[in-house]
């Protein structure tokens, strides 16, 4: 069962009694007139007799204490009660009664029909009535809200104080239970007084936060202070009891006949006086607290929510304090005490004000009705009294004076009046009920406004995180970007959890409830999903309580996250409208400025790629030496701005001879090009010293090995003319294609170690050599050529290829401006899948 | 498993209530006459008003209507002196079945049975174990409270009376007897406060007028004694007690004159003969006794009435001293020394009551015969032996404490006589006024 149920089945109770005692207040019955002292135990002493009844006629008077009614001695209200009730009205019974002076006296006291409810009684349920309805309307709307909760106890708890425990006491059984009811409420009501002001409209530092540290530890501590206030009450009734019967016990064994009437345990309004002074010392300690924490308040609404609660419950509590507790404690009297009942119905008003102020419930409907037609009948009421007072002045002593015509008329007029003024009544009614909201939109359209102007990030981030947090009267606002494909915090507490997942199912809940959800509507969500689950759980231990999705209309932006409000109390369903309208706002400004951003950066990264492409250009030689004899043509053409191919020219193996060396480099872009230049750099510097193509191929891929972390591999091959004809190296590059004199195209045979440069640390290369005549050609070309794709995903190939090389012109400058130009009919001249290298070498040399 | 616990809480209750409706009373009387029933309802109505002739005549003939009404047998049982009839009583209830009977019945069959046969200490027993189990019993606790009354243990009677009050609060007769008990320890005020709710409660009752008269008489008020007297009486004109109460209202009150008429009414209303005759001779003694004559008692033609009354009659006895019959005098003390040997018990506090009348003789005697310090250490005792129990002994002891006052005055000791002067005067003022016709009479 939950708390709620709990506290609204003992509301329920509290009900029923107030109901009981009421009902039985103003039920008909054979009456004497006597209303008695509350509860003197065992005693039905004379609190006050009513003017014209039989007790008053019979001569009965205030302090006197009946002994007997109807031959009989009685010994309770109870008892009496029955007596009286075997009676009819009219009829005379005898009263055996005690005087102030001690002597008995025999008095006839005629019964009459009464109802011994009273006006002031009559005030004090009404007053009872207004605490537990608001306090039933608070609970309902916060059920999980622990100060709603502590609330709607207090207010029951006065309900029934206020019902019972001042009820005139009447002869029935209703009475001991009642009153007793009241008793115990008075056992209650200052510790729920006092906790109420320790939990709100903030928690004190002593009370635990779930999130905080030592959790369970302060909790333990939490609890055994509170369970300390709720006991003290209780200590101090069982106490003066154990007084009473410890030292007083004779005086209690004889009630009926000791002639000293003196009560020894204090009693005022029949419960003990000790409890009268807890219930004091409680209240004056709430108050404290409120007034301090008022005082110490930064947030200017909350300061003067707080002040309008202090100003009612102070001004409606302490005459009370006074007449119920003060004047009986020390003066010895309580005639005063519903005087001090009065003002305290600004108790419930100043609660409801404040609950307003602090936006906890829309109950501005019901009090704007209120004031509004109240106010206007009181105008009403007085324009037609002076307007009636005035006439009978101006016509008193004429024949205009009698006239039933005249206030007939007024009657009319007044009539007439009432809409005209009920509307003018309606601006300053809306003006003081909804003030406060006028506030909250004014600023948030301001907020709105100045966001939508923003192009910047970070003046949008302090706009949401910490601007709105002082509107709203919140603890806290957290805000998340999407990065990555991750929900990254860029602002907000550091409790918040440092990443999301990017939770489409969330994603969708969110745009299910136009972009903003309390954490407990999508409790059913978390239910079914783990993932979201975990995210729920990380923000509710952070304080979150409700989360507003940021989107634009193609994609999704971020999270901003609220905790709950400084009141403890949820942010109210107009407070969810007017912040859904902001973050629509703060989207598109997000959006805006994220879109700049990216913009900017891609605009720098274009510029830099260029920068890197006429690097990169620069290092490729714009003509390849050979040897004599021999004629070659190379081209490289990245795929992006900056790409991994390269060709170079080094020293060849014979002196005076050229090699050309093109590589491939696994990674394209800007990475890729990084490598190539490092392998480019690393070969040229090696070649210097180093003129073995094998030796060359060996130290360059132990250079390249070591480079980084990151494995990067470079695909090489080698070509260099010889004597025979040309010598060739592959380490991970496809074989070159040779087309002979004689049209004969075949691919050059692969050489048994090939593993490209940087793959492993001990890589073995070898040359290999292949007869050249004159006429005959070898293209060599990078990977990036025949894994070049149509627009319908078909791949260029080798054999493809090697039908083109076949196909193609004798001139190696041709021979590769060829195939560039088949394989860009053949990509439909879309931007190419990986760079493309080609060399192509013609042997024009007689072989010796 | 928390359905378990509940069904057992739930179980528990039942039960616990149920054991509580079982013990929750003892029952009423049993007898399948209802006009049985209705007799003995009407005996003890009239024997909480103390008419026990009336009652007497309810209990019999409830018996009348059931023979075997084991109630009605007990009630009688306490309203009878017979002791004939007492001992054929006390063996039917002895052979009574006691099956059918209630627990309160078995307990007074039981107690009564005990009582009657002298076994006391099984009776206190027989009543402690019927209030261990029955302790707001109102007949259990006017059983236990009379007790102690008849012990004149007061403090402990007027506590079980408190507890029977708290019972049942019209048991008039626990109004009736914590008002003596309030009187007898000197709380007057409270004595009137209770005889006047007693009162109050039954006003169709002669008797709580009469203890009103009573309690009057001893504080000096006659004037209102005499009228809560003739109270008693128009309720109740055949209540001889109050006859007798107003004759010594009037002896007190120095109107001797207007007792023959009372006589004479008591008379004419049919009370015993034989007290209408001491009636007449206590007065002749008065007569004799305010007119300074001592020898009076002693004449020829008042023979008759000495034999009458019986030579321990205090106005005898205080004659016979004044008149200087020291012998005299003396028999009558060592008579009554001999009654208290052989018929008080000593537990009880009728041996207070004789034994302090016994002390007040022989200091009367010794303040005669001149030995004043004697006379002073007698009466003393004899004042803290004697309560201001009913009207006579209250009398008694005011009138020992004005004859104290006179053994001190005539010692010399006149500031001891002057203070108790004063709290005879407290509690009495018309009486304090006879001393210095005592003082007079010691003197001479």
């Amino acid at each position: 069962m939950t708390a709620r149920n709990l506290l609204l089945i003992g509301g329920l109770l509290a009900f029923l009694v107030a109901g009981l005692s009421i009902g039985d207040m103003f039920r008909s019955r054979p009456y004497d007139g006597v209303i008695l002292e509350a509860d003197a135990p065992g005693r039905l002493v004379v609190r006050d007799v009513v003017p014209g009844s039989g007790a008053e006629g019979a001569g009965i008077q205030p302090g006197d204490l009946i002994i007997g009614i109807d031959r009989n001695v009685v010994r309770s209200p109870a008892h009496a009660a029955g007596l009286l009730n075997e009676h009819q009205v009219g009829e005379e019974v005898p009263y055996l009664v005690r005087g102030l002076n001690g002597r008995l006296r025999e008095l006839p006291v005629e019964l009459g029909l009464h109802r011994i409810g009273s006006l002031p009684y009559l005030y004090a349920c009404l007053l009872g009535f207004l605490f537990f309805f608001i306090g039933l309307f608070v609970l309902e709307r916060q059920p999980r809200q622990r100060a709603a909760q502590v609330f709607f106890m207090l207010c029951a708890l006065f309900f029934v104080f206020l019902v019972c425990r001042l009820r005139p006491a009447s002869y029935t059984w209703v009475d001991t239970f009642v009153l007793r009811t009241g008793t115990a409420a008075l056992l209650f009501l200052p510790a729920t007084f006092l906790h109420f002001f320790l939990i709100f409209p903030q928690p004190v530092r002593l009370r635990p936060r779930r999130d905080g540290e030592h959790f369970a530890a302060r909790r333990r501590r939490w609890v055994a202070f509170l369970a300390a206030i709720y006991l003290l009450p209780p200590v101090v009734l069982a106490a003066s009891l154990a007084r009473v019967r410890i030292f007083h016990e004779e005086a209690l064994r004889r009630p009926l006949i000791s002639a000293a009437d003196e009560v020894p345990l204090g009693l005022i309004s029949g419960a003990p006086a000790p409890n009268w002074w807890v219930l004091a010392l409680y209240v004056l300690l709430g108050l404290a607290i409120l007034a301090v924490r008022t005082w110490r308040e930064t947030n200017p609404r909350l300061r003067r929510g707080g002040a309008a609660v202090l100003f009612g419950s102070f001004f409606g509590l302490l005459p009370f304090l006074v007449t119920a507790v003060a004047f009986p404690s020390f003066l010895q009297t309580e005639k005063f005490l519903f005087y001090g009942v009065g003002p305290l119905v600004l108790v419930p008003l100043t609660f409801a004000y404040a609950i307003v102020v602090f936006r906890l419930l829309d109950v501005r409907v019901i009090l704007r009705k209120s004031l509004l037609y109240t106010a206007t009948t009181a105008i009403v009421t007085a324009l037609y009294a002076l307007g009636i007072t005035l006439f009978n002045l101006v016509t008193r002593g004429t024949p205009l004076a009698a006239s039933p015509y005249f206030p007939l008329v007024f009657a009319l007029a007044i009539i007439l009046l009432f809409d005209p003024l009920r509307r003018r009544v309606q601006v300053l009614v809306d003006r003081f009920i909804y003030a406060e909201r006028g506030r909250l939109e004014e600023a948030l359209d301001e907020m709105g406004d100045a966001v939508r102007g923003q192009v910047d990030l970070q003046p949008v981030v302090r706009d949401v995180v910490d601007t709105l947090p002082q509107r709203l009267g919140l603890h806290f606002v957290g805000l998340y970007l999407v990065r990555e494909n991750v929900m990254q915090r860029v602002a907000g507490p550091g409790d918040l959890p440092l990443r999301l997942p990017l939770l489409p199912q969330l994603q969708r809940e969110l745009e299910h409830r136009r972009g903003l959800t309390t954490l407990a509507e999508i409790e059913p969500l978390a239910a079914r999903e783990r993932s979201v689950a975990e995210v729920v759980d990380g923000l509710s231990a952070a304080g979150v309580r409700v989360v507003g999705g940021l989107a634009s209309p193609r994609r999704s932006i971020g999270l901003a996250v609220f905790s709950e409000k400084i009141g403890q109390f949820d942010l109210d369903p107009s407070e969810l409208l007017l912040l859904r309208r902001l973050l629509d706002q703060v989207s598109l400004a997000l959006e805006t400025s994220l879109l700049l951003e990216e913009r900017t950066r891609q605009a720098e990264l274009e510029r830099e790629l260029e920068i890197a492409s006429s690097v990169q250009t620069d290092l490729l030689p714009s003509a390849v030496r050979f040897s004599p004899g021999w004629t070659v043509a190379a081209l490289c053409q990245p795929a992006r701005h900056v790409g991994g191919d390269f060709f170079t020219e080094l020293p060849g193996p014979e002196e005076g001879s050229y090699a050309v060396v093109y590589g491939d480099v696994a990674g394209k872009s800007v990475s890729g090009a990084l490598v190539m230049m490092a392998a480019h750099e690393v070969l040229n510097s090696l070649a210097l010293t180093h003129r073995d193509p094998e030796t060359l191929m060996e130290l360059a891929n132990r250079r390249l090995y070591g480079l980084g972390r990151r494995k990067s591999f470079v695909a090489i091959a080698y070509l260099a003319p010889t004597a025979a004809g040309l010598a060739y190296l592959l380490a991970g590059q496809p074989q070159p294609i040779l087309r002979r004199r004689s049209g004969e195209v075949f691919e050059l045979g692969l050489p048994e170690n090939r593993i490209p440069l940087g793959a492993l640390n001990n890589g073995r290369y070898q040359l290999r050599q292949v007869p050249m005549e004159r006429g005959d050609l070898v293209l060599g070309y990078s990977d990036g050529v025949v894994e070049a794709q149509s627009p319908h995903g078909e791949v260029f190939g080798s054999e493809r290829l090697t039908e083109v090389v076949a196909g193609g012109p004798d001139e190696p400058g041709e021979m590769v401006d060829h195939v560039m130009a088949v394989l860009s009919d053949f990509t439909s001249g879309t931007e190419p899948y990986d760079d493309l290298t080609l060399v192509a070498v013609r042997c024009d040399r007689e072989v010796m | 498993m928390r359905r378990i616990w509940f069904l057992i809480a739930l179980a528990g209750v039942a039960l616990g209530a149920i054991m509580l409706m079982a013990r929750s009373g003892p029952g009423e009387w049993t007898t399948d006459s209802s006009r049985a029933l209705a007799e003995l309802a009407k005996g003890h109505d009239a024997e909480m008003k103390i008419y026990r002739d009336e009652a007497v005549k309810h209990y019999r003939r409830a018996l009348e209507l059931d023979p075997d009404f084991v109630a009605a047998k007990l009630a009688l049982m306490r309203v009878i002196h017979d002791r004939d009839e007492l001992a054929r009583l006390a063996e039917e209830l002895a052979v009574a079945d006691p099956r059918p009977l209630t627990a309160r019945e078995q307990f007074l069959v039981r107690y009564r049975l005990a009582r009657h046969e002298g076994r006391s200490k099984e009776a206190r027993q027989i009543l402690k174990s019927f209030l261990d189990v029955y302790p707001g019993d109102p007949w259990g606790l006017d059983a236990w409270a009379d007790l102690y009354w008849s012990e004149q243990n007061l403090e402990k009677a007027s506590a079980v009376y408190e507890k029977l009050l708290a019972a049942d609060p019209n048991w008039v007769l626990a109004q009736n007897r914590l008002g003596y008990m309030a009187m007898a320890q000197g709380r007057f005020a409270e004595a009137e406060e209770l005889f006047r709710t007693y009162a109050y409660i039954a006003p169709d009752q002669a008797n709580p007028y009469d203890s009103m008269g009573e309690l009057l008489t001893v504080l000096g008020r006659y004037d209102e004694a005499r009228a809560q007297l003739e109270e008693a009486l128009a309720i109740k004109p055949d209540f001889c007690a109050s006859y007798e109460h107003l004759i010594e209202v009037e002896t007190l009150a120095g109107r001797l004159e207007a007792v023959e008429p009372v006589i004479e009414r008591a008379e004419a209303a049919g009370c015993r003969e034989s007290w209408i005759a001491l009636a007449r001779c206590d007065l002749a003694f008065w007569r004799d006794y305010m007119a300074g004559d001592y020898d009076g008692p002693w004449r020829e033609e008042r023979s008759e009435c000495l034999e009458k009354v019986g030579r321990h009659h205090f106005l005898i006895h205080r004659m016979a001293a004044l008149s200087g019959r020291f012998e005299v005098a003396r028999e009558i003390e060592d008579e009554l020394a001999k009654r208290i040997e052989k018929g008080v018990s000593e537990d009880t506090a009728e041996i207070k009551h004789y034994k302090g009348a016994l002390l007040h003789f022989q200091g009367v005697r010794l303040l005669a015969q001149g030995e004043t310090e004697a006379a002073a250490e007698r009466l003393q005792k004899a004042d803290e032996l004697l309560l201001y129990w009913g009207q006579g002994e209250s009398i008694l002891k005011l009138f020992n404490r004005l004859n104290l006052a006179c053994a001190y005055d005539l010692a010399g000791r006149r500031l001891e006589a002057k203070k108790l002067l004063g709290e005879v005067a407290e509690v009495n003022p018309p009486m304090a006024g006879f001393y210095g016709y005592l003082l007079e009479a010691f003197s001479t």
